[in-house]
């Protein structure tokens, strides 16, 4: 087991270390895009644009960390701010319907239907989904990273996990 | 009796992992080349501010101050403001 992500980060403010950072960049990439993926409705280029960007706004603002937060918690936080960045930015993508439909492959076809159905969802729903399901997040640390009461987390999960059923459903049926 | 798992909660909960393929590498290459300390700057500025302030006060145009390195007690104020600041950002540096 290597050294904790503090331990990382505490090397990186002291000393500029960008092997240290490396370390932590390789740690949580995985799982900051596939956050970010989610929050894209499955446009891998654009979470891993965003996910770039995340990395870079967690090296300039990592002084500003001081703990009170995991550092994934303070993490999940920036990687959700740079995508409600570009979202203001640019126009919601109209969801394309048949792209959305449910495919028959494995694994990896019905994660994408899964990313891609996102786009139904609203953004705070969205929002909800991504971080209570990251991994190593709990609730009260998702609701943390988006911002919100624990309340507010729990009843967006709710709504946006009904509209993710109703989206898949068919699929389901299939045999 | 046991109830089925709920599909969409299941693949919810699993991502998948996603390989690196050489995404730490670039996001590595992209990364600023140096990281000023903002406290260091606000202490440049602040001193900066102070020294010119003190050429204001002191009556001499700043374009004199500016010019005239070391004339007069004004521009003295402005060296001397800034070069406070400098040390004071490169001694927080140097102690974290």
């Amino acid at each position: 087991m290597g050294p904790s992500d503090a331990e990382l980060a505490a090397r990186v403010v002291a000393a500029d270390d960008r092997h240290a950072f490396a370390q932590l960049v390789r740690r949580h990439q995985s799982a900051v895009r596939s956050l970010l993926r989610r929050l894209c409705s499955g446009d891998a280029a654009l979470a891993d644009d965003l996910a770039q960007e995340t990395f870079v706004r967690v090296w300039k603002g990592l002084r500003s960390w001081r703990g009170g937060a995991r550092f994934s918690t303070w993490m999940h936080r920036i990687a959700v701010n740079v995508w409600l960045s570009q979202a203001r930015r640019s126009a919601p993508p109209v969801p394309d319907i048949a792209e959305a439909a449910p495919g028959k492959a494995g694994a990896v076809e019905a994660r994408r239907d899964l990313e891609r159905a996102f786009a139904f969802l609203r953004p705070e729903e969205r929002m909800a989904l991504a971080l209570a399901y990251a991994q190593d997040l709990t609730h009260e640390e998702a609701a943390e990273a988006a911002g919100w009461p624990l309340g507010t987390l729990k009843s967006h999960l709710l709504r946006g996990k009904e509209k993710l059923r109703q989206r898949l459903a068919p699929e389901e049926g299939a045999a | 009796m046991t109830t089925a798992p709920d599909p969409i909660d299941a693949a919810l909960h699993d991502p998948g992992y996603l390989e690196d393929r050489k995404f730490t590498d670039g996001v590595l290459a992209t990364l600023p080349a140096r990281r000023s300390s903002p406290r260091a700057a606000v202490l440049l500025v602040a001193g900066a501010a102070a020294g010119l302030l003190g050429a204001v006060t002191l009556g001499e145009p700043i374009t004199d101050a500016a010019l005239v390195l070391g004339a007069s007690g004004a521009t003295g104020i402005l060296l001397v403001g800034a070069a406070m600041a400098l040390a004071a950002g490169a001694m927080l540096r140097a102690g974290r």
